[in-house]
């Protein structure tokens, strides 16, 4: 998919974890993961607000859009 | 999701299903005894229908009934099996699954099927009865109904909304 979850690094920069981040934002361990790694199909408003309060960013900082086909930077 | 327990609507079903599946199956084993007796007893079946004024095909047409007849029981016992399957589902807690559209839209070729054979049943047992007057009151209740087409109808678009509502299922199971 092109769209990716940025969340890893985010998680890094505010020094949180993961499972810190779900207690706050009231999802799953399980549920935030999928995000995490990119497995979700969808993100609900909600989830991406209670994301962004929580780790004072914006709708931006955690997706991000790289074109089906593009090399990764990091690749 | 939830499991639903103690459900009394599925719980009557799952009765009425099971109860359906043994009769079918006693039916199958009737069918299968009285064709059995029938070639069995050929000299004597002859006979009695050539007593009657029967033309001597009308013992072949008999023959050529039991299998029609068993065919339409097999496919009988195929759906009610089916719509169990899916009632143990709605049970589960997960009806809205791509097996259970398959399981739908298979019902409803079953029902096409039981109606297509309902055709050359009640032709052939009709002429049975005719040829046979006299000697036995053999009655074959088969006829062909629009409320069985009616039923086709439905089954294919609910296995469409079953399709569709998987789709739905799987898209909200990878909303985070």
């Amino acid at each position: 998919m092109p769209i990716n979850v940025k969340l890893d690094d985010l998680l890094h920069a505010r020094r949180m974890t993961l499972t810190e981040l779900a207690d706050r934002i009231d999802l799953t361990l399980a549920n935030v993961s999928i995000l995490k790694t990119g497995k979700a199909k969808a993100i609900r408003f909600s989830t991406l607000e209670a994301i962004c309060r929580e780790l004072d960013c914006q709708p931006g900082d955690v997706l991000g859009y790289e074109p089906e086909g593009t090399d990764s930077p990091e690749a | 999701m939830p499991k639903i327990q103690n459900d009394p609507l599925l719980v009557l079903a799952k009765g009425l299903l099971t109860f359906m599946l043994i009769f079918i199956i006693i039916g199958m084993v009737g069918l299968g005894i009285g064709f059995t007796a029938v070639i069995g007893l050929h000299g004597m079946v002859a006979e009695k229908l050539a007593k009657a004024g029967a033309a001597e095909s009308t013992y072949w047409l008999i023959l050529v009934i039991f299998p029609l007849i068993a065919a339409m029981l097999a496919a009988m016992h195929r759906f009610v099996s089916t719509l169990r399957a899916i009632v143990g589902t709605v049970e589960e807690g997960d009806p809205f699954s791509p097996v259970n559209a398959e399981r739908l839209r298979a019902m409803a070729w079953l029902s096409v099927i039981v109606q297509v054979l309902t055709l050359p049943v009640d032709f052939l047992s009709t002429k049975v009865e005719e040829a046979a007057k006299g000697i036995t009151s053999m009655n074959i209740d088969a006829e062909f109904s629009t409320n069985g087409l009616l039923l086709a109808l439905v089954l294919f678009i609910l296995a469409r909304v079953f399709r569709t509502g998987a789709q739905m299922r799987e898209e909200l199971e990878g909303t985070v």
